[in-house]
Formats: structure tokens, sequence, C-alpha cells
């Protein structure tokens, strides 16, 4: 009985002495902000150029509803919007007539003239262009998949034909100085969606990737947060 | 009362009387009177960063520094609440002195390389929008 108190009394040394060292830690969350790409006061004046579309400019084969889609006209339309909904700067409209002075992302980025011009023409202090791409294909297939049988309750593994349709969206933004029509930046936003069924609306797949890469493509002029975690010790 | 009720009782009483005089002196060994108030900042500061109140956090942890400026622990808990209040400079050296203090602790490890991570994109800052 001695010796059990005796050893009661250890334990209780050893936790009150050990306490801070056994203090735990928690995983945190935070918003960290992250800095525009490129640096805009946030209040200029921009606007944006007609876009190349890949699909015109290769030989590739495209589905009709894909070939009747006015990509560069959606594409605007919708980062217009989001621009102007978005940040504090004025999206001034493009005159319809404008054209491109090439065919190539190359050359679009060493027009300096062409962009000066333009820039002093629609009085814009930043022009946006680029090239963007819109893919959709056939992606079924036959995938395994895992079942469990009614007559012995053993699991199996199955091939099963699943139709579904890929569509891929790739922009590459260029954004011009409406004064000097230097070339200030150019990123790739690439953006894959998988749906699960053959026919799929290519209009619904087309706003899937852009809700997708807003935030990356807003993340250009405004300023964004992202969220992280950390360990705090208690 | 038979005896072996008053044996057990004086047993207990021994037992008892030892496991005091073993606190007593665990107190009397156990951190200083700031070290104790640096680990309850620390804790209140730890709940009030896992509840989002950063500026809170921030201030318990300084004050936690103050009072125990080589606790590794504290220094992460201030460079973390630096991070998320902005002072991204102060985070920094917050957590390399936390890893001087204590380099082989995963968790402090973890937190500084994320941290670098989001610093080096910090530091590479925007393109001018006007080209010199």
């Amino acid at each position: 009985m001695r010796r059990t108190s005796a050893l009661l009394a250890v334990v209780l040394l050893l936790a009150a002495q050990a306490g801070p060292a056994l203090a735990g830690s928690r995983e945190v969350r935070l918003r960290l902000p992250l800095r525009p790409k490129l640096a805009v006061t946030g209040r200029e004046r921009i606007s944006l150029a007609p876009f190349l579309v890949a699909s015109r400019l290769s030989e590739r084969k495209e589905a009709q509803q894909v070939k009747d889609l006015d990509l560069d006209t959606e594409f605007r339309r919708y980062l217009g919007k989001q621009i102007a909904r978005r940040t504090k700067m004025n999206v001034v409209t493009m005159p319809a007539d404008v054209k491109l002075p090439s065919t190539e992302l190359k050359a679009l980025g060493d027009a300096t003239d062409f962009w000066k011009e333009l820039g002093a023409r629609v009085g814009a202090d930043v022009l946006l262009s680029g090239i963007v791409d819109f893919k959709v294909e056939d992606k079924s297939g036959y995938k395994t998949e895992e079942y469990v049988s009614r007559v012995d309750g053993r699991t199996y593994y199955r091939q099963v034909f699943v139709e579904s349709t890929g569509f891929t969206f790739e922009v590459t933004l260029v954004a011009f100085d409406g004064r000097t029509g230097a070339k200030l930046f150019q990123e790739t936003f690439k953006d894959q969606k998988e749906k699960n069924r053959r026919v799929a609306d290519e209009m619904v797949g087309l706003f899937e990737n852009l809700f997708s890469l807003e935030n990356q493509m807003l993340g250009l002029f405004v300023v964004r947060e992202r969220e992280a975690n950390r360990y705090v010790f208690d | 009362m038979p005896s072996s009720v008053r044996h057990r009782r004086r047993a207990l009483a021994t037992g008892l009387s030892a496991a005091l005089v073993l606190c007593v002196s665990a107190c009397a060994s156990s951190p200083s009177d700031a070290a104790r108030a640096a680990a309850d900042q620390k804790a209140y500061g730890a709940r009030m960063a896992g509840d989002g109140f950063w500026r809170e956090a921030l201030f318990r942890f300084e004050r936690a520094a103050r009072l125990a400026p080589d606790d590794p622990e504290i220094l992460n808990n201030l460079a973390v609440a630096c991070e998320a209040t902005g002072e991204t400079a102060r985070a920094l050296a917050a957590y390399k002195r936390a890893l001087e203090l204590r380099p082989g602790d995963q968790k402090i490890k973890r937190n500084y390389a994320r941290f670098a991570e989001y610093y080096t994109a910090l530091q590479r800052g925007p393109q001018p929008a006007v080209p010199k």
C-alpha cells in the first residue's frame, strides 16, 4: 500500500514537470495577400483588343458546334465583364474595325507601333490581347471499376465503358502599354475539365473552364488572397 | 478500530504526504513566473490565432516573446502572426531565430518552408506597368 502511494506521487510529479513539454500544437489557417502581377494602380483605362483563335490558325478539325462558337468575342466579353465588376479599372470599348497586324503571337508582341497607335485611338492605358484555344474531345473509354458480388459478397473488378467529354481551354494573355506600345506582360492560363457524358454542351464547358481561370486571370490586375496553413504551439 | 484499517490509513497518509512533498519540490523547480506568464500568453495567442483574430494573437505572442525571448515555440508563433498581419520581414527574422534555437523541429521547419515560398513570390514583385 505504501509502495502504491509513493508510485502515485512520482507519477504526479512527472506529470507536473512534463506539462510544458507535452504542450501541443495546432494547425491554423491564414489568408495571405498576393500582389497583382502587373504593377497597376488599379484605376487605369483598359481595353481588350481582338485575340487570335488557335483553331482558326491550325488545320485542326473541329466539331460543328465548336466552329460556330465565336471564341474571341465570347472570351473578351467575359473577361471585360469580370474586370469591370471585380476591379476598379475602367474598361474602354474597343472599336469593332480593329484588326490585328499579325496572326503570330510573337509578332504581335513586337508590334509596338500598332499598340501605341491603338492605345492613343481608344484612350487606354493598358491593352490586352493574346491567343485563345478551346478544344472539345471525346474522352470515352473503358475504365476499371470495383464491385461487390451479390452472390458471394466478394469484391471483383470489371471493365465498364464510360462516356465522357473533355474540355480544354487555354489562353495566353499579353498586356501592352497603351502609351508606348511596349509589351508589359505575357502569361498562359490553362484549364481542363471532363464531363461524364459524351454529348456535353460546348458553351457550358467553355464557361466552366473560364470560371476556373477567373481568379488567376484577375490576379494580373488586383490583389488576391491565398489561404495557407501554419502550425502554432499552444 | 481494527489494526488493519489503522495500518491502511497510516499508509495512505504517508503516501499523500510524500506526494505533497514531491509536488512542492516540483513547484520549486518549475519555470519561473515570467516563463509561466509567457506560456499563458502563448496559449492564449494560439487560441486567438485559431479563431482568426491575428492582431490579438500577435499582441499576445509579442508579450510572450518579451518574457521568454529565446523560446523557439513562441518565436514560431510570433512569425506566423507577423506573416498573417503582413509583417513579412519580421516573420522571416523570427522564423530564422526559432530554427536557430530548435533546428530539428519539423513543424517550425515546415512553417518556414511554406513561408519562404510565399515570401519569395512576394519579393519577386509585380512587373512594372510602365517599363523604364
